[in-house]
């Protein structure tokens, strides 16, 4: 025992392999490849979903999730109430696409920033129901938000316009052009 | 102006732990992720839609390939093996998906981030993009950072092991 190489006090780490530039690169390659192959084995085996379906169980959803008291409201119902003084329109565009063309007596309130307006939100708070509509990008995207935050706000009857604007153009009711009379 | 390479400050004692760290961490959000993900494609298909950015034709695929993808950098990362190309493709995953966000918020697009499925639902904002671009560094320190061995089983096994050349 006595010949034997007396220890080292403490193991050494490992040294460091060398690095090639390339070699992340190639190791990134082949976890895509290997991604790539899972997911088509996957795919074939299990299915893709297909956007149709999801798309069609999602419109019988609540629009605004966190809000289950917003709901949706149809295009031939939101027609019925364009004369009504108690009902307010909410557009949720921008002003260049609202005074292109809205529901008449609609007010603008513009979801640019995600937040709205105070003073023109003071419009609504005295209708009985408020109807927010947009141009339906993003699955009605600005038109959801501006029904939470007027929810929030304190109006208890907001509904979403099913189809937004483009559907309403479509059916070929009442619109009108030009900037907002009553907007502050 | 002079100073300490950042892959020699990754290499050093101290910098070493903290890619492993940084590299479990990474792993264990890529697997929770990836999990949700997987155990309900049509969800994660919905929250890819409800971004508004892809074609139609592409969103079922990506909700098929894209949580296999991240179990698969997710088990990279946690190995070790070829952790530093999984860390590049997570960071490109985590740019990615901070763009959809921002793009998200400029559009007035108010909706749940879908990182996590329904284990942890948070809506898109500035907060998740901070998240996303902080882990993208993370992963670019795991990328820059030393090839560390496969732990722990190399680590275990290097101090007195037969190399596979004098085995035989």
């Amino acid at each position: 025992m006595s010949d034997l190489p007396e220890a080292p006090s403490e193991v050494a780490a490992p040294p460091l392999r060398p690095r090639a530039p390339t070699s992340i690169v190639v190791e990134a390659a082949r976890v895509l490849v290997v991604g790539a192959c899972l997911g088509i084995g996957y795919g074939i085996v299990g299915g893709v979903p297909l956007v149709s379906q999801f798309r069609l169980a999602a419109s019988c959803a609540p629009p605004v999730e966190s809000h289950p008291e917003i709901g949706w409201i149809e295009q031939e119902d939101a027609r019925a109430l364009v004369d009504d003084a108690t009902v307010m329109f909410v557009d949720a565009r921008s002003l260049a696409d609202y005074e292109t063309g809205h529901i008449p007596n609609a007010i603008a309130m513009p979801m640019d920033t995600g937040a709205i307006d105070e003073s023109t939100a003071a419009l609504v708070y005295g209708a009985h129901t408020v109807v927010a509509y947009c141009d339906t990008s993003g699955e009605c995207a600005s038109s959801r938000r501006l029904a939470s935050l007027l929810s929030e706000d304190g109006v208890h009857d907001v509904r979403v316009l099913r189809g937004g604007i483009p559907q309403w153009l479509s059916n070929d009711f009442p619109a009108e052009s030009g900037p907002c009379r009553v907007c502050p | 102006m002079s100073g300490v390479p950042v892959s020699a400050l990754l290499a050093s004692a101290r910098g070493r732990i903290a890619v492993l760290v940084l590299r479990f961490v990474v792993a264990a959000l890529f697997l929770t992720a990836s999990k949700t993900s997987i155990e309900d494609p049509t969800a994660f298909a919905t929250a890819i839609d409800n971004y508004r950015m892809m074609p139609d034709a592409l969103i079922g695929p990506m909700a098929v390939g894209m949580p296999l993808l991240e179990l698969l950098v997710g088990v990279a990362l946690l190995t070790g093996v070829h952790a530093r190309g999984a860390a590049l493709v997570a960071a490109s995953m985590l740019v990615v998906f901070a763009i959809a966000m921002v793009q998200a918020i400029a559009r007035g697009i108010d909706i749940d981030c879908g990182c996590f499925g329904h284990v942890v639902e948070t809506r898109v904002s500035w907060l998740t993009v901070t998240r996303n671009v902080v882990l993208a560094f993370a992963c670019g320190a795991i990328a820059l950072g030393p090839d560390l061995p496969l732990w722990p089983l190399r680590r275990a096994a290097a101090p007195g092991r037969a190399s596979p050349s004098s085995a035989g």
